[in-house]
Formats: structure tokens, C-alpha cells, sequence
């Protein structure tokens, strides 16, 4: 393999480290500034697979069913927090932890229910399907469709954050919850929206997946580690940490997968691990 | 007269519980009835998982998402064993236990020194680390299909009559509960206890937080291998599985629902898990829902898991002065 | 002789300096009591002396040591303990086995029984920290500090949240204790500062303000200003 395709491949593999951002997203917002270690995370975005594909075999419109599911994963989260995850504030954070991982527990078994223990998967639609050609350099536009769709939510999320007021109020909470309250704003509503926002978040991370692999039981089991790991790598409170390491994750495993075959997986879980016991508070965390 | 009032100290209500259970666990085996065996060894071996589980877990409060790394550890070690070096499976089962115990040191030096969340990533990560190798290394490990064969029959024991096997696990059931009942009531009970409870104030005791975090890991993990090892030869199979993150939280689990502050918490617990698994889960195949929305109610509503709701029951005097170490 | 060494130590958290360029060196034998405004940094200094937070700047020597760089654990093994301002020890345990506790680590469990005599607790013995009242949990605390056998014991608001009777007793055993080892009082009340000590510190705003003999402190124009109501 020369080094021009080689190259290629990666720029290509952006998309997967897309996919692993959109999931880190949620879960660094939610941790950020609810303080909530979601266990559930994974399973909100395999919901949001799971609902991507019945809408879209229903509807056959790929943005409607995209939106759908997103908001209705989105709901989902919102209910959660308003439910269980507001009594366990008080808690320890094992509690917290724990909450969670009962909430995982049901949404991955409901969705057995739901949509039997199959996989499920959806073809890439036609529009999207269709490649373009740059000199040499195939790429498909849904590929292309998702690496912006990251790049964009990076954007937004940093302009959010800092040049909005209620991203101010959200940073607020974030740093201080205690002084926001005090402030005045609205700390409750604040932890409902972001839960809300973060999970329909994993909810459209989930719904891009469905048309490249197939989706099934397992998957949030699977994707919860990889998740936490991205995170924690990346630091517990920063955005673009994770956005830098889910990329690079996403690209050099990919790229390693091609070089030694035998370390796919193994590979990310040691490199968090040395990570951790050198730098615990992750490449570029704060706290 | 010392010597009395030392022993009356160290009879309490969890161990007459736990002589009864014994008792108990010996007569099923005369019953001959095989389907009841079954599940009494499969609750003796996840007792010891999950009181093991909960030295580090309620003791000493880490939580921790790879003890699947332990019990898988102790699980290959005696296929390993008894398959390629020495064949006999009481040998096999000890033999996991220098094996576990290195394991745990190991463990302890990358983890301990981090704070408890951080711990509880690095453990899952760990673990899973342990999975992916059990399944890429298939020349030694079987890959994803595991070891199968493990025998019964060795050259010091033959186990292979069920009662025989039986007795195998009661007595290290027994052994491993007494054990830890020892551990409940010594020294160092106390000061894994005090672990759990105020972490930061040791220091200026003149403890090493470190040295009993590791403490307490080395216990968790060689009593969670063993309860591994059991596993490897009763089943005369090992997969991966085991050693994957959610097979790790099930003693977690189990602690939760006995009552984690409890010293037969885990047990309790493992006895419930187990039961419903073998038995109700055939009937309701979604059974993992209702333990999630059992896990989500007890941890709202029942942080004392069932010990500590029938405590609430009972009233403080009777089964909170017998059974309870630590609220 | 000196037991107690604290050269130029300072802590900031941030741009906020809590601990200032503080010194001053203890005799053995001499009971101490830094007295000062909340923020003063009376608290603070003693977190850094005994290493629950990292100095700065500056160094601490005790009884001839170096132990700028020590653990908490190590420091508290040589013999400087300190308590906490809020009783910080382990509720859910029994009392006995609070002081067992310390009594394990300085091999001193056979005592537990006499020092809880000696301070008046024995009944309470087996019953839960948390079950027990605010005044015998500061002698419990002051119980595990003995029990460690300490060579110097530094205090942090031993009375505060005490009744009148608990104060007075809580004040005679620390006369007594005073014969037998270096004292040091973090204290509001002025009344048990004088009562007990040779010698004040008063800091403020992160610095050493007056340091001397009791009479003279209570002259002090500076320390009377400082102290509007303080007493």
C-alpha cells in the first residue's frame, strides 16, 4: 500500500472517528455538567439506531427518520433524568453510577423486546450512496455526510459555549452549580436539557451508524467502553479533547487494524491504560 | 476467662447463619436430587465470587468493573494447567491461587493509586484488555471457542461423581466463608471497614491508604479466582466470556441486592441471582429488564439491599445487632 | 530544644495566598495557641505542617527532621498528630473500634480501655460514633490522638460546639495532657486560650501578626484591633 492511499484510508477513517465523537459528545456534556458518569450512553445510541431503522422502513425518508429518531431518543433521555436520574443527585457517584447501569440494563433488554435479538440494518439511500470522485480519491458522500456532520457539531458546540447565553449559563453550571443556582439560573432545567441534548445526541451518532454496520444486541455493551475510554483518555471535562482523541481513535485504528491484524481491539484498551496511570487526569483534562 | 470472652466475641448471628447454610448445602447432596445440586453449586461458586467481589466493593469501597479479569484468571489458569502441565484438578484449583495472586499485585500497583472513578474505568479496561487477548491468542487460549476437557478425574482426586464434585466445592465454599468470616472480625476487617468508610483520614493515623487498598484487592481477586477455578472444572470449559466487563458486574450485582453493607450481603444476593437465572429466567426471557428496574428501585428506595429492608423490617435490635457490621 | 520548625511556608490556592511567608519555631515544652479571624489561615497552616495539602514554598522541620516532603502517614508515624475541626472519623464504627483503630497502628489496643477511662467515655464504648454525643466525639478524637502516642498533638477547635460542662472537661484533661507533651490550640475561645497556654500566635490574612506571651497579646494593639468581637 503506498503512502497516498494510504493517507486516503485515514482521511476516509475520519468518519469512524466522527461516529466515536458524536458518541463521546453527549457523554462529555452530560458528565460535564450534570456529574453524571451515563452508563446508558451506548444504549441511547443504539436506540437511536433501532428507531433510524423503523422509521426509515416505514418512511423511506432518510432526514425525516433521522430527526425522529433523534428526538425520540432525546425524549427518552429527558424522561430518565427527570425520573430517576434527579434522585440520585444527592447520591454517591457509585449510585449515580449504578442508576445508570439499571438504565442500560432496561433499554438494551427493552429493545430486545421491541425489535427481537436480531441485527438490523439499512441500506445507504441512493442519493447518499453515490461517490465523487477527486482526482484519484473516491469518496463516498455518505462518508463525506458524516464527517462533517462532526466537524459541524464540534463548531456549534464550541460556539455554543461560548458565544451564546445560554451556553454561558450551561458553562455556568458546569464550573459552579452551587453559585449558578445562587445566581439565579435555572439548574434543573439546565440538567434536563442537557441530558436531553446528550442523548439525542448518541441518538444521531446511532441513527448515522445503522447504514454501514449492522446493528444488534452487544453493540452498547461494546460501544460503552470504548465510549468511556475515549473520554477518560481525552480528560473528563474537555470538549475538544474529546473530539481530537475520538478522531484519532477512530483514524489509527483503522489504520492499525491494516498493519497488525491481531491488535484491533486490544490495541485502544492499552493505550487508555498507559494513558491513565501516566497522565489520570487524561491528555487534556482539567480537573 | 479471656479466652471465652474472645470467643463470644467472635459468634455472631452471620455465623450461625452461615453454619446453618452449610449444614444445609451438605444435605442437598444426599437428597441425590442432581437439578438442586446443581444450583447449590452454582450458588456456592458465585457466593464466593461475590463475597469475594465485595471485600473491595463494600469493605474497603472501591467499586470495581473487572473482577471478570480475576475470575478469568483463575478459570484459564486451571485449564492451562491442568491441560498442558500436570493433570488434576485439586492441583489445578491451587494452583490459580499464586497465579491470582500476582495477578492482583500487578493489578493493584497500575490501579490503586487513582481516585475511585478513575479506578472503576481502569478496571474495566483492564479487563476488557484480558478478554481481547483470551480471544486474539487462540494458540494458547482456544481464542473464542475457550479450553475445553478440563478433566474431573486426576491423579490425586476423581471427581467425577456429581456428590464427590459436590463435596470438592463445599469444602471450599466453607473454607473460604470461614475464612473471610475470620477476616470480617480481625484486624484487618477493621481496617478495611475504616477504608470504606473515611478513606482520607487513615493517613493521619499512620496508615498507607495504598497498602490496604492493596490489601483488599489481593483478597477480592484470589477468592474471586477460585471461585473461577471451581467454575473451570465444574463446567470442564472456559470461554471468554467471563472475562468480558458484564460478566464482571454480575457479583456487583449480587452484592447490591443482598445488602453491600452486610457481611452475607453478597451471599444473600448470589443465592436470589442465581435461583432466578436457573429457574425463573427460562420462563421470562427478558428477565435482565426487571433486573434493571430491580437495581434502579433498590438504589432509589433500598440501599440496604434485601438485608437491609428486612432490617427495616425486623426493627434494629434483632437482625441489625446480629448481621450488621457497618450501616 | 526545639520540636517544631516551620521556615517560610507558604500556600496559595490559585492568587488567593492563604499561608504567607509564615515562621516560627516551637520549644519542647511549650504549649502554643494560634488564635485569629476566620480566613486567617490558622487551619491551612496546619493542613500544610502535616501534609493534607502540599506547601508552596518553605520547609517544616519536626524534632529535627525534614518532613517538607513526607506523606501524611509518615509524619503522623514520627509522632505529630493533629484532629479536625469537624469530628472526622468513622461514624458507622463503634467507638472502641474508632480507638482501636489508632490503637492498632501505635500498638497500643491494651490501652484503649484506660484512655477511654481516663477521659470518661468508657460506657460509650460500644456504641456507634454516630449514635454518640458531639462532646464525646471531640475526647474520641482526642482519645485516638493519645492513643498514637504522640510527641506533639496540634488541635484544631478542640471546644468548638461544646456546652459549658464538656468544654470544662475537655480544658482539664488538656492541662494535663500538657505536662507530658507539646500542645498546640487552634481556638476561638479566649477564655480556654489563657487558661491553657505559654505562649500566642495570632495570625491574620495569612500572616504571623503577634507571637508572645499571653499578657502581652492581650495588650497588643494590633491584635485588639484585628479582633473586633472576637472573643
Amino acid at each position: 500500500m503506498d503512502l497516498t492511499s494510504f493517507l486516503v484510508q485515514g482521511l476516509i477513517n475520519l468518519y469512524k472517528g466522527s461516529l466515536y465523537w458524536i458518541l463521546a459528545l453527549g457523554l462529555v456534556l452530560i458528565f460535564g455538567v450534570v456529574r453524571v458518569i451515563n452508563f446508558a450512553h451506548a444504549a441511547f445510541y443504539v436506540t437511536g439506531s433501532y428507531l433510524m431503522y423503523t422509521f426509515y422502513t416505514y418512511t423511506s425518508n432518510f432526514i425525516v427518520s433521522l430527526i425522529i429518531a433523534m428526538i425520540i431518543t432525546g425524549a427518552l433521555g429527558a424522561i430518565v433524568e427527570i425520573t430517576i436520574i434527579r434522585r440520585v443527585y444527592k447520591l454517591e457517584t457509585i449510585y449515580q453510577l449504578l442508576a445508570t447501569f439499571g438504565v442500560a440494563l432496561i433499554a438494551n433488554e427493552a429493545q430486545k423486546l421491541i425489535w427481537g435479538k436480531g441485527v438490523v440494518y439499512i441500506s445507504i439511500p441512493e442519493t447518499l450512496g453515490r461517490s465523487v470522485d477527486f482526482g484519484g480519491i473516491t469518496i463516498n458522500y455518505y462518508v463525506a455526510l458524516i464527517i462533517v456532520t462532526g466537524l459541524l457539531l464540534f463548531i456549534a458546540t464550541i460556539v455554543f459555549m461560548n458565544y451564546t447565553i445560554t451556553g454561558l449559563r450551561t458553562r455556568a453550571v458546569w464550573r459552579d452549580p452551587v453559585m449558578s443556582e445562587a445566581l439565579g439560573i435555572n439548574t434543573r432545567l439546565i440538567y434536563t436539557l442537557v441530558f436531553f441534548t446528550g442523548t439525542a445526541l448518541a441518538g444521531l451518532g446511532g441513527a448515522l451508524t445503522v447504514p454501514l454496520i449492522s446493528v444488534g444486541p452487544g453493540l452498547a455493551d461494546y460501544l460503552i467502553v470504548t465510549a468511556f475510554i475515549i473520554v477518560v483518555i481525552a480528560g473528563l471535562g474537555s470538549i475538544t479533547g474529546a473530539y481530537i482523541v475520538a478522531i484519532l481513535v477512530g483514524v489509527f485504528s483503522s489504520i492499525l487494524v491494516l498493519i497488525v491484524p491481531e491488535l484491533d481491539i486490544v490495541i485502544l484498551y492499552i493505550i487508555a491504560a498507559l494513558i491513565l496511570l501516566f497522565r489520570p487526569h487524561g491528555l487534556f483534562g482539567e480537573r | 476467662m479471656y479466652m471465652l470472652r474472645r470467643l463470644r466475641a467472635l459468634i455472631d448471628g452471620n455465623i450461625i447463619a452461615l453454619l446453618l447454610l452449610i449444614g444445609l448445602l451438605g444435605l442437598i447432596s444426599f437428597t441425590g436430587h442432581r437439578f438442586y445440586m446443581y444450583i447449590a453449586t452454582l450458588i456456592m461458586i458465585f457466593g464466593i465470587f461475590a463475597m469475594g467481589y465485595n471485600i473491595l466493593f463494600g469493605y474497603a469501597g472501591l467499586l470495581s468493573f473487572g473482577h471478570g479479569l480475576f475470575f478469568g484468571v483463575g478459570a484459564y489458569s486451571v485449564a492451562l494447567f491442568t491441560l498442558n502441565v500436570y493433570r488434576d484438578p485439586l492441583v489445578g484449583v491451587l494452583f490459580s491461587i499464586p497465579i491470582a495472586l500476582l495477578t492482583s499485585i500487578i493489578v493493584g500497583i497500575l490501579t490503586l493509586k487513582h481516585g475511585r472513578v478513575y479506578f472503576a474505568i481502569l478496571t474495566l479496561a483492564l479487563s476488557m484488555i484480558f478478554w481481547s487477548a483470551l480471544v486474539k491468542l487462540r494458540w494458547l487460549t482456544g481464542g473464542s471457542d475457550g479450553l475445553v476437557g478440563i478433566p474431573k478425574r486426576g491423579v490425586h482426586v476423581d471427581l467425577s461423581a456429581p456428590t464427590v464434585f459436590y463435596y470438592f466445592t463445599l469444602v471450599f465454599f466453607a473454607a473460604i466463608m470461614l475464612g473471610l468470616y475470620v477476616l470480617n472480625k480481625s484486624r484487618y476487617g477493621l481496617l478495611l471497614r475504616a477504608l470504606g468508610t473515611n478513606e482520607d483520614r487513615l493517613p493521619f493515623l499512620g496508615y498507607s491508604t495504598f497498602t490496604l487498598r492493596m490489601i483488599a484487592l489481593t483478597i477480592s481477586g484470589v477468592v474471586s479466582a477460585l471461585a473461577g477455578a471451581l467454575y473451570a472444572v465444574f463446567y470442564s470449559v472456559v470461554t471468554p466470556d467471563v472475562a468480558y466487563w458484564t460478566f464482571g458486574a454480575e457479583p456487583l450485582v449480587m452484592s447490591l441486592i443482598g445488602g453491600s453493607s452486610y457481611f452475607l450481603g453478597p451471599l444473600v444476593g448470589a443465592i436470589i441471582f442465581v435461583s432466578l437465572t436457573t429457574t425463573v429466567a427460562r420462563f421470562a426471557e427478558y428477565w435482565m429488564f426487571l433486573l434493571g428496574a430491580a437495581l434502579i428501585a433498590m438504589i432509589l428506595f433500598f440501599r440496604g439491599g434485601l438485608l437491609g429492608f428486612l432490617e427495616s423490617l425486623v426493627g434494629r435490635f434483632k437482625l441489625g445487632v446480629y448481621l450488621r457490621w457497618r450501616f | 530544644m526545639e520540636i517544631l520548625r516551620v521556615e517560610n511556608i507558604t500556600k496559595r490556592f490559585g492568587r488567593f495566598v492563604a499561608v504567607d511567608n509564615v515562621s516560627f519555631t516551637i520549644s519542647k515544652g511549650e504549649t502554643v495557641a494560634i488564635i485569629g479571624p476566620n480566613g486567617a489561615g490558622k487551619t491551612t497552616l496546619v493542613n500544610v505542617i502535616t501534609k493534607k495539602l502540599e506547601p508552596d514554598g518553605g520547609r517544616v522541620f519536626f524534632d529535627g527532621i525534614d518532613i517538607t516532603r513526607l506523606p501524611p502517614q509518615k509524619i503522623s508515624r514520627l509522632g505529630l498528630i493533629r484532629t479536625f475541626q469537624v469530628v472526622n472519623l468513622f461514624p458507622v464504627l463503634k467507638v472502641r473500634e474508632n480507638l482501636a483503630l489508632a490503637g492498632l497502628r501505635a500498638g497500643t489496643t491494651g490501652e484503649v480501655e484506660s484512655v477511654a477511662e481516663i477521659l470518661g467515655i468508657k460506657r460509650y464504648l460500644d456504641k456507634r460514633l454516630v449514635e454518640v454525643p458531639l462532646g464525646v466525639q471531640k475526647l474520641v478524637e482526642l482519645g485516638i490522638s493519645l492513643l498514637l502516642k504522640p510527641k506533639m498533638l496540634i488541635l484544631d477547635e478542640p471546644v468548638a460546639g461544646l456546652g459549658a460542662e464538656d468544654r470544662f472537661n475537655m480544658v482539664k484533661v488538656l492541662s494535663e495532657l500538657k505536662k507530658s507533651l507539646n500542645l498546640i490550640v487552634i481556638e476561638h475561645d479566649m477564655d480556654v486560650v489563657f487558661t491553657l497556654v505559654d505562649r500566642i500566635i495570632v495570625m491574620d490574612k495569612g500572616r504571623i501578626i503577634a507571637d508572645g506571651k499571653p499578657e502581652n497579646i492581650r495588650e497588643n494593639k494590633l491584635v485588639k484591633e484585628i479582633y473586633l468581637g472576637g472573643e
